[in-house]
């Protein structure tokens, strides 16, 4: 049979593919940030993750932020603060 | 657009419109349903539509951050069975997409339902013969199906919400399939949706709002405004709506012509008409499962006066969406609805 050309719908992304970041080799010491994405049991969650992270390291500061919003970004403030963090828990989903 | 270079990826597959459903089937390029092949002839006609150049990015679009070029809408445009002069329809589209406002990436990777809805105002709808009227919302009106459907192929194939990898509705909606219709501006006894927007009346216009789900109101008897409005505001009570359940923005009604007549010549201008159904709207306190009273209800302050009513805060009266639309008949329509976006449409 013939053969017919077409053309894909699909687009590049203009985001560059980026690789996750390395997992502390601990966390002692280390600011650990807690996002919640205001979505019911996002908080049970994250504070039974903190509770986790207590019982194994000695952590330098916990950051907590809490989104007003699920479907919104954190807001600039709540970045700011987040960026301080070696590792931040992001509550996702329902 | 007298030459036109494509530069979209090409794939070579057996000359058969089988065969190339199949390979973009395959490939997740389309919504299931068959797709007219999107060769270089059709995507040159489909860009002569516009005047914009192929190569126009307008922006990147949530939640993959493709690259919406003009080409790609093109593309696009074709497999959905569009006609070139809808391209300015779909540029003007996309554009609200992807203004920081409309929130595309809540819409596109949610469990909840929704999906676009996109409203057309101004000469437009006569100049693409938009249905506007009787079955406005259903099939039959090429620039209806084929408009909304390009839309919603835009955000898989540009946006890249592919579903149940990105798009984790639990259900999803009919809607998702295509949602378009026109304003019936000229049986509506109040200014058109795009006039309260800041358009002139001949300016033409296409709206687009991320919507969760609609219901029918029927209502054969009522003759007075007040009563119309107020059982209408208990359709918009429901506690499990989404607009209840999550009171940001206040829900749309589109009336039918025959009932936007019985409120207004009850004396109601669409402003009024607003205020009135967000007094009569609100569902109880303890309507709501305990969980959301004290854990949502509470702790972000949505009730007020043992009510939650949709979009509380001091623009709330003013927050209802109200369109009218459809043909004879005494059924209108609750749209549940988040965000939305206006743009003109140029060319």
């Amino acid at each position: 049979m013939a053969l017919i050309e077409i053309f894909s719908p699909r687009a590049e992304s203009s985001i560059a593919a980026q690789a996750l970041s390395p997992l502390p080799a601990d966390l002692n010491g280390k600011v650990v940030g807690l996002l919640n994405n205001d979505k019911p049991n996002a908080e049970v969650l994250l504070a039974a993750a903190e509770a986790a992270i207590a019982q194994a390291f000695n952590v330098g500061e916990i950051v907590r932020a809490w989104k007003p919003r699920t479907g919104a970004a954190p807001t600039p403030q709540q970045m700011a603060d987040l960026s301080r963090c070696d590792l931040v828990i992001n509550a996702l989903g329902d | 657009m007298t030459d036109v270079a494509l530069r979209s990826e090409r794939f070579s597959v057996d000359d058969s419109f089988e065969a190339v459903n199949q390979l973009l089937y395959d490939q997740g390029c389309t919504d299931g349903l068959p797709v007219v092949p999107p060769t270089e002839p059709r995507i040159v006609a489909m860009l002569h539509g516009t005047r914009r150049p192929s190569d126009e990015t307008l922006g990147a679009l949530d939640p993959l951050k493709g690259e919406a070029t003009v080409e790609k809408i093109a593309i696009n445009a074709v497999m959905a069975g569009c006609l070139p002069e809808y391209m300015p329809v779909l540029i003007a589209a996309v554009e609200a997409l992807i203004e920081p406002e409309f929130n595309a990436y809540t819409m596109q990777a949610t469990t909840s339902p929704v999906g676009p809805m996109l409203v057309l105002n101004g000469p437009i709808r006569h100049q693409l013969d938009v249905n506007c009227g009787a079955s406005c919302m259903g099939p039959g009106r090429r620039a209806n199906a084929t408009l909304g459907r390009a839309i919603r192929l835009i955000l898989l194939n540009i946006g890249g919400g592919i579903p149940g990898l990105i798009d984790k509705a639990t259900h999803g909606q009919p809607a998702k399939y295509t949602f378009c219709f026109g304003e019936n501006e000229e049986e509506s006894p109040w200014e058109p949706f795009h006039v309260e927007y800041g358009f002139a009346p001949d300016q033409s216009t296409v709206a687009v709002f991320a919507v969760h789900g609609d219901a029918d109101m029927l209502d054969i008897v009522t003759q007075r405004g007040d009563a119309m409005l107020r059982c209408f505001a208990q359709t918009v009570n429901g506690v499990s709506l989404h607009n209840t359940q999550r009171p940001f923005e206040a829900p749309m009604i589109v009336f039918s012509p025959e009932h936007a007549g019985i409120v207004a010549r009850s004396g109601f201008s669409k402003a009024e008409a607003k205020g009135y159904l967000y007094e009569h709207s609100g569902v109880p306190l303890a309507h709501f499962s305990e969980e959301m009273q004290h854990g949502r209800i509470e702790r972000w302050g949505w009730a007020k006066d043992g009510v939650v009513r949709p979009a509380p805060g001091p623009e709330g009266p003013k927050s209802f969406r109200i369109l009218v639309a459809g043909g004879v008949g005494p059924h209108s329509e609750y749209i549940s609805c988040t965000s939305q976006a206006i743009r003109p449409i140029g060319d």
